[in-house]
C-alpha cells in the first residue's frame, strides 16, 4: 500500500504540465489584474486567475492536452488564444490586449484570484481586501485598511479607539506590516485611532494570518501586505474630504518623450497628500492641539522586456501641540511619524522564472519637548534598511523559490528630565537571512517545503541563528473543490514594541533583541478544510496552535543599576479555530468570520511582593474568546453601494482592583509620612489589584452601516458616503473605574463609540 | 516619575481624541471592598527611632485602627529583634493626622539601640495580626555616603544655582533630593513674579537614578514631578536660574533602596488608579523600604553662612 501511495503521485505528476501566460497592453507593458481563464475543449473553465503586477499567470498541475486561454480586463477587448500543455513541461503563452470600450467588472478578477490562491497555495492562510471592499467597510470618517482587516478571521481588535490588531494569539508587535514590501513600524495616526494608509492609494491589502512560507520573516504572528495603487491610465485625480482629513491623489502617465533613452517603455506616477483640518477650522474659536499630515508617492515603470520597477515613498507626521492651560500649564510639543522609501525591480526569465530585487529604508521617530524645560529629552527611534533578493524558477515538476536578505536595524530610546535619566537604550543590529522553498503539485496534492535561516547579529551581544523549517500540504477532494490542509513551521522575530497593550491609545516604542531583550521563536501548526460550493461560495475552517517563546513586557520593578532588566522575558501561547464563509461573486456578497481563541502569557509577577518573583500565567488583553464578524457588501441599483458590518466579541479580560488605600507620601525632610490634605485627591490613593486579568468586560457588539452613491458626471464621478457606527448605540465598555473611596463605593466606566454618524465626499476624474 | 507626566500628556491626547466619542457609563453601586492590611515601613539608617504605619484599604465604615499587630524587624545574621509598639500618630504622620473620610492608620514605633539601622545591612519585617493575617518582606539598606557639595549649610548668591554632589552609596537604587523652601512665594512676589498661592513652605523633589548618579542641580532639577502642577508651574519657571534673595532651602538627599522606589513610582496601568509595586507578601500589601539620609541647607539671605563651594 505504501508503494501504491508513492507511485500514484509519480504517475499523476507524469500526466500533468504547466502553462505560464504573460499579458501585456498595446504598449507591451505588463498588464496586472487581467482575468485569465484556461478553457477545456468544451469551453468549460478549467482554471482562472488574475494576472500579477508583472502581467503573469501560471497554471500548474494541468492534465496534458490542448486548451483555450481567454484574457479579459476592464477597458480592453477580450483576447483568446490556444496552448498545448505537455506532461512534465511548462508551456509559455504571450497575449496582448487592445484597448476597448467595454470589459468586465474588477470583482470577477478578484474572485478568480482568490480561487487561484485556493488552488495554488498549500500552507498560507490569507485574506485580502481590495480598495473597493475596504471602502465598503464602515469606518470613522474614511476607509481604513487596518480597521477593515478586522473583519478577517483570526483578527482581534481590543478597542474602538485603536486600529492595532492581534492575530491568532500574537501581540500587536508581532504583525509585520509592509507598504509595497517595506516594513512600517507604527502605521497609526493619533495614537492608533486610524491608520496611516490613505485608502485611495491602496490597491490591495493581504493578510497572511498563518502558515506563511519561508520567504516571509521578521514577525511571528502575521504579515499584512499593503500594495499601492498606481491608478490610471492617463491623468487621474482622486480627492476626498471626511470627518478626519482632506486628501488628494494625483496620478499621471509619464510622457513617452521623457522615457526616451531610459530603457523604459512606459511609466506612471502618483502622489497623495492628506491632512487633518480641525486645527485650521476650529482655530478662530479655540485651540485644537492636534494635526497630522502624510504624503505618499508611488511610481511604476516597465521595460520593453517586461521588467517592472516600483518606487514607493511615504512620510507622515502627527503633532500634538499643547500651549498650556490653567489646569495643565505645561507646554508640550509631541511629534511622531514614519518615513518609508523603497524600490523594487521585478523581471521574468524566459523559462517562466522571476527575479525580484528590493531595497528600502523605514524609520519611525517620536519625541516630546517641553519648551519651558529644556532639560527634558523624551524620544524614541527605530531604523531599518534592507536589501533583499527573491527568485523563483521551475525545476521539472516543481517550482523553486529562493532568496536572501540583509537588514540593518538600529534603535535609540531615551527619557531624561530634570537631570534624571529614566531610560537610555539603543543599539544597532544586523539580520542576514536566506531561504529556499519548493512547491510541487502532484495530482490532487499541493506540497510546500522550505527552510529559512535568520542570523541576527546584535551589537554588543551574542549572535543568534534560528533555523526555521516550514512544511505545508494540501489534498484536494471532490474534484478539486474541497481541500484539507496542514502547515507546520517555526518563525522568529528580533524586535519588540514596548507599547502597553492595556492602553486604548499608544505609540510603539521599539527595542531590538540583544542583551536587553530576547528574540521570539514561535512554533506553529495549523490544519483545516476549505473549499468552494459552486463558483461563488467559499468556506474554510482551520484550527491552530502557536507557542511564543521570548515575548517581553515592561518590568515595573527594574533595577536602575542593571541596564538589562528593563524588560521581563516571558512565554505565550495561542490556540483556537477560525471559520470563514464568503460569497465572492454577485451583487450581494456576505461574509461571515467566526474566531475562537485561547491566549496566555507567562511572566514574572513583580506585583506579588516576592523576591525573587514567582511566574504568573494570565490571559492577555487581546484574549477575546469568540469573535464574530458578519459583513454584507451590496452593489445596489443606481450606483449605490451598501456595507454592513456586525461584530460580536466576548468580553476582554481586565484586572479588578480588590480595594483602594490612601497613599501616604514619605518625606525625608520630615522623617515620616505626609497626611493627605484634600478629601478626594485621587493622586493620594492607590489600588490593590486582584488576580491579573481574571475578570471579563461584558460582550462587545456593534452594528455599522455605510452607504455610498456614485454620481457619474461628464468630467468624472462624485461619491458622497455616509457611515453610521454603532447604529443601535451599544455601550461597549472601554474601562471600568472602581471608586472604592466613594460612599458607597461605585463602579463607573467609559464606553467606546456611541452611535457615531460620519460623512464624506469623494471626487474622481 | 516622568512616566506620570507622559501618561498625563497621553491621557490629555487621548481625551482630545476620545472626548467627543467616549461616553460615561452609569455608576453601579458595589458591595464593600475587601478589607486588606496595608503596611508601610521605611527604615532610616542611623536613627534609633523607627516607624511603621499600618492602615487598611478604604471602606464605608472607615476601617478600624489596628492596635494589636505584632510588628518585628530582624537584622540578617542575628542581633536582637526590633519590636514595634503602637504609639502616637504624630510620630508617623506630618503635619497632622488625615481627616475623614480617609481612614486613620496606626503608628508603630521601635526605639533604642535595637532600633538602630545600619547602612548596608539586610533587614526582614514580619507583621502578624491576631486573626492570623501575616505580611513579610525584607530590605537591603543602601550603603553609607556623604555630602560633598555643600557638606554643610552655605550661602548662595540669589539668582544662581549650584550642583549638589555626594559620594556613592552602594546598593542605592535612586537618590531622592528633597527641599523645603521657606518664604519662597513672598520672595518671588517681591521680585515681581505673579504667584497664586499662599506663602507656605514649598516642597520640591529631585531625582538622581542609579547608584552612580551622584549630582543634582539646585534648584533647577528640583520640582521634577510638579512641572504640570498649576500651583507650582510658575514658581518652577521663576527659580530655574536660582532662588530669589531671602530664601532658605533645607535639603535632604536620601539614598533609597529598590523597595522604596518601586512603591513610590507606581507600576502597571489600571484605569481605577495607581498600582504600587509591593515588597511585602502575604495577607495584604505594603512596603519595607530603607533610606540613608543626609541633610544640608542653602540660603540666599543669611550673611553669616559661608559661601557655597
Amino acid at each position: 500500500m505504501v508503494a501504491c501511495c508513492l507511485i500514484a503521485p509519480a504517475q499523476a505528476r507524469g500526466q500533468t504540465g504547466s502553462v505560464t501566460v504573460r499579458v501585456t497592453g498595446p504598449d507591451e507593458a505588463p498588464l496586472p489584474a487581467v482575468l485569465v481563464e484556461l478553457l477545456a475543449d468544451g469551453g468549460g473553465v478549467v482554471r482562472a486567475d488574475g494576472s500579477d503586477a508583472a502581467g503573469r499567470v501560471r497554471f500548474a498541475g494541468i492534465p496534458s492536452g490542448r486548451y483555450a486561454v481567454r484574457a479579459q480586463r476592464l477597458g480592453y477587448g477580450t483576447v483568446e488564444d490556444t496552448v498545448r500543455i505537455e506532461a512534465g513541461r511548462t508551456a509559455a503563452l504571450a497575449i496582448t490586449l487592445r484597448e476597448a470600450a467595454v470589459g468586465l467588472p474588477g470583482v470577477i478578477v478578484e474572485a478568480a484570484r482568490r480561487r487561484a490562491r485556493f488552488e495554488e497555495t498549500a500552507g498560507a492562510t490569507a485574506g485580502e481586501l481590495t480598495q473597493r471592499e475596504l471602502k465598503l467597510v464602515p469606518a470613522v470618517g474614511e476607509a481604513d485598511v487596518l480597521r477593515a482587516i478586522e473583519i478577517l478571521p483570526g483578527v482581534v481588535s481590543t478597542s474602538d479607539f485603536s486600529s492595532a490588531f492581534n492575530v491568532r494569539g500574537g501581540s500587536a508587535d508581532q504583525n509585520l506590516i509592509l507598504l509595497d514590501g517595506i516594513p512600517v513600524y507604527n502605521p497609526f495616526h493619533l495614537g492608533g485611532l486610524f491608520s496611516i494608509f490613505n485608502a485611495d492609494m491602496v490597491a490591495l491589502a493581504e493578510l497572511h494570518a498563518g502558515g506563511f512560507p519561508a520567504e516571509h520573516g521578521g514577525r511571528v504572528a502575521s504579515v499584512l501586505r499593503v500594495e499601492s495603487d498606481a491608478g490610471g491610465p492617463g491623468t487621474t485625480v482622486d480627492a476626498g474630504v471626511s470627518l478626519l482629513a482632506a486628501r488628494v491623489a494625483v496620478g499621471r502617465d509619464v510622457p513617452d518623450g521623457w522615457l526616451s533613452g531610459t530603457g523604459l517603455r512606459s511609466a506612471r506616477g502618483r502622489v497623495s497628500l492628506r491632512r487633518s483640518y480641525f486645527d485650521q477650522v476650529l482655530g478662530p474659536f479655540f485651540d485644537f492641539p492636534y494635526h497630522f499630515t502624510d504624503l505618499q508617492v508611488h511610481g511604476e515603470a516597465w521595460t520593453a522586456a517586461g521588467g517592472r520597477l516600483v518606487l514607493t515613498g511615504y512620510t507622515g507626521r502627527d503633532v500634538l501641540d499643547l500651549a498650556g492651560t490653567d489646569s495643565f500649564p505645561l507646554q508640550v510639543r509631541w511629534g511622531w511619524g514614519n518615513d518609508v522609501v523603497g524600490a523594487t525591480w521585478a523581471s521574468q526569465f524566459r523559462g517562466g522564472g522571476t527575479l525580484q530585487v528590493r531595497a528600502g529604508h523605514s524609520r519611525f521617530t517620536t519625541g516630546i519637548r517641553f519648551p519651558e524645560f529644556r532639560d527634558t529629552d523624551f524620544r524614541a527611534r527605530i531604523n531599518q534598511s534592507l536589501v533583499r533578493l527573491d527568485a523563483t524558477f521551475p525545476a521539472g515538476a516543481a517550482v523553486v523559490g529562493t532568496g536572501a536578505a540583509v537588514d540593518r536595524l538600529s534603535y535609540a530610546n531615551r527619557a531624561e528630565t530634570g537631570g534624571a535619566v529614566f531610560a537610555d537604550a539603543g543599539a544597532p543590529g544586523s539580520l542576514a537571512a536566506a531561504y529556499v522553498q519548493v512547491r510541487m503539485d502532484p495530482a490532487d496534492w499541493l506540497l510546500e517545503a522550505g527552510i529559512r535561516g535568520d542570523a541576527w547579529l546584535p551589537h554588543g551581544s551574542d549572535a543568534v541563528f534560528v533555523a526555521q523549517p516550514r512544511v505545508a500540504a494540501k489534498r484536494f477532494l471532490a474534484g478539486g473543490t474541497l481541500a484539507v490542509k496542514l502547515a507546520v513551521g517555526r518563525y522568529a522575530q528580533f524586535v519588540h514594541s514596548l507599547r502597553d497593550e492595556d492602553l486604548p491609545l499608544g505609540i510603539d516604542v521599539w527595542v531590538l533583541a540583544g542583551a536587553r531583550a530576547p528574540h521570539v521563536v514561535s512554533d506553529q501548526v495549523q490544519a483545516g478544510i476549505e473549499g468552494y460550493v459552486g463558483a461563488s461560495w467559499f468556506g474554510a475552517v482551520e484550527a491552530y496552535y502557536r507557542s511564543f517563546d521570548g515575548v517581553v513586557a515592561t518590568n515595573a520593578a527594574d533595577d536602575p543599576d542593571d541596564p538589562d532588566d528593563d524588560l521581563l522575558r516571558g512565554r505565550g501561547r495561542g490556540y483556537g479555530a477560525d471559520f470563514h464563509l464568503r460569497r465572492e461573486r454577485g451583487r450581494i456578497r456576505p461574509m461571515l468570520a467566526v474566531s475562537w481563541l485561547r491566549a496566555t502569557r507567562e511572566f514574572d509577577d513583580v506585583f506579588a511582593g516576592l523576591d525573587p518573583p514567582q511566574r504568573l500565567t494570565y490571559a492577555p488583553i487581546f484574549d477575546r474568546r469568540l469573535d464574530v464578524d458578519l459583513v454584507v457588501q451590496a452593489m445596489l441599483p443606481r450606483d449605490v453601494e451598501l456595507g454592513i458590518r456586525w461584530n460580536l466579541g466576548t468580553g476582554l479580560p481586565y484586572t479588578r482592583p480588590l480595594g483602594a488605600h490612601v497613599y501616604y507620601e514619605y518625606s525625608s525632610i520630615d522623617g515620616g509620612w505626609r497626611a493627605p490634605s484634600q478629601e478626594s485627591d485621587s493622586a493620594r490613593s492607590a489600588i490593590v489589584l486582584g488576580p491579573r486579568n481574571a475578570e471579563r468586560y461584558p460582550p462587545y457588539h456593534r452594528l455599522d452601516v455605510g452607504l455610498r452613491r456614485t454620481y457619474r458626471k461628464r468630467w468624472g464621478t462624485l461619491t458622497p458616503h455616509v457611515d453610521v457606527l454603532n447604529v443601535y448605540n451599544r455601550r461597549n465598555v472601554l474601562f471600568y473605574f472602581y471608586q472604592y473611596d466613594e460612599t458607597p463605593p461605585t463602579r463607573a466606566g467609559l464606553s467606546m463609540f456611541p452611535i457615531l454618524p460620519t460623512a464624506g465626499l469623494e471626487v474622481r476624474f | 516619575m516622568p512616566g506620570r507626566i507622559v501618561v498625563r500628556i497621553a491621557l490629555l491626547a487621548a481625551m482630545t481624541a476620545l472626548g467627543p466619542t467616549a461616553c460615561e457609563l452609569s455608576d453601579i453601586t458595589l458591595a464593600e471592598p475587601a478589607d486588606l492590611l496595608v503596611v508601610e515601613v521605611v527604615l532610616k539608617a542611623g536613627d534609633t527611632i523607627q516607624t511603621a504605619f499600618l492602615h487598611r484599604t478604604v471602606s464605608a465604615a472607615g476601617g478600624a485602627r489596628i492596635f494589636d499587630a505584632t510588628v518585628t524587624v530582624r537584622e540578617d545574621g542575628g542581633g536582637p529583634p526590633m519590636s514595634f509598639e503602637a504609639d502616637a500618630d504624630s510620630l508617623c504622620l506630618f503635619p497632622a493626622p488625615p481627616t475623614p473620610p480617609f481612614p486613620a492608620g496606626t503608628c508603630y514605633v521601635a526605639r533604642g539601640r535595637t532600633a538602630l539601622v545600619r547602612p548596608g545591612i539586610r533587614y526582614t519585617l514580619e507583621v502578624a495580626l491576631p486573626d492570623g493575617r501575616r505580611l513579610t518582606g525584607s530590605t537591603q539598606v543602601p550603603g553609607e555616603f556623604a555630602l560633598v557639595r555643600p557638606a554643610a549649610p552655605c550661602r548662595l548668591p540669589a539668582g544662581t544655582g549650584m550642583d549638589l554632589a555626594w559620594t556613592r552609596a552602594a546598593g542605592a537604587s535612586v537618590y531622592i533630593g528633597e527641599t523645603r523652601m521657606d518664604h519662597l512665594v513672598a520672595a518671588l512676589r517681591a521680585a515681581g513674579v505673579e504667584i497664586e498661592r499662599a506663602d507656605t513652605p514649598v516642597d520640591l523633589l529631585g531625582l538622581a537614578i542609579g547608584s552612580a548618579d551622584t549630582t543634582m542641580a539646585f534648584p533647577g532639577e528640583f520640582g521634577l514631578f510638579d512641572r504640570a502642577d498649576p500651583e507650582l508651574h510658575a514658581i518652577l519657571l521663576a527659580i530655574r536660574p536660582g532662588l530669589p534673595p531671602g530664601v532658605r532651602a533645607d535639603i535632604a538627599i536620601a539614598a533609597a533602596d529598590r523597595n522604596y522606589v518601586n512603591w513610590v513610582r507606581g507600576g502597571a496601568f489600571n484605569p481605577s488608579g495607581t498600582v504600587r509595586v509591593p515588597s511585602l507578601h502575604g495577607d495584604g500589601t505594603g512596603v519595607i523600604g530603607s533610606l540613608v539620609i543626609r541633610r544640608t541647607a542653602i540660603d540666599t539671605g543669611d550673611a553669616d553662612l559661608p559661601s557655597c563651594p
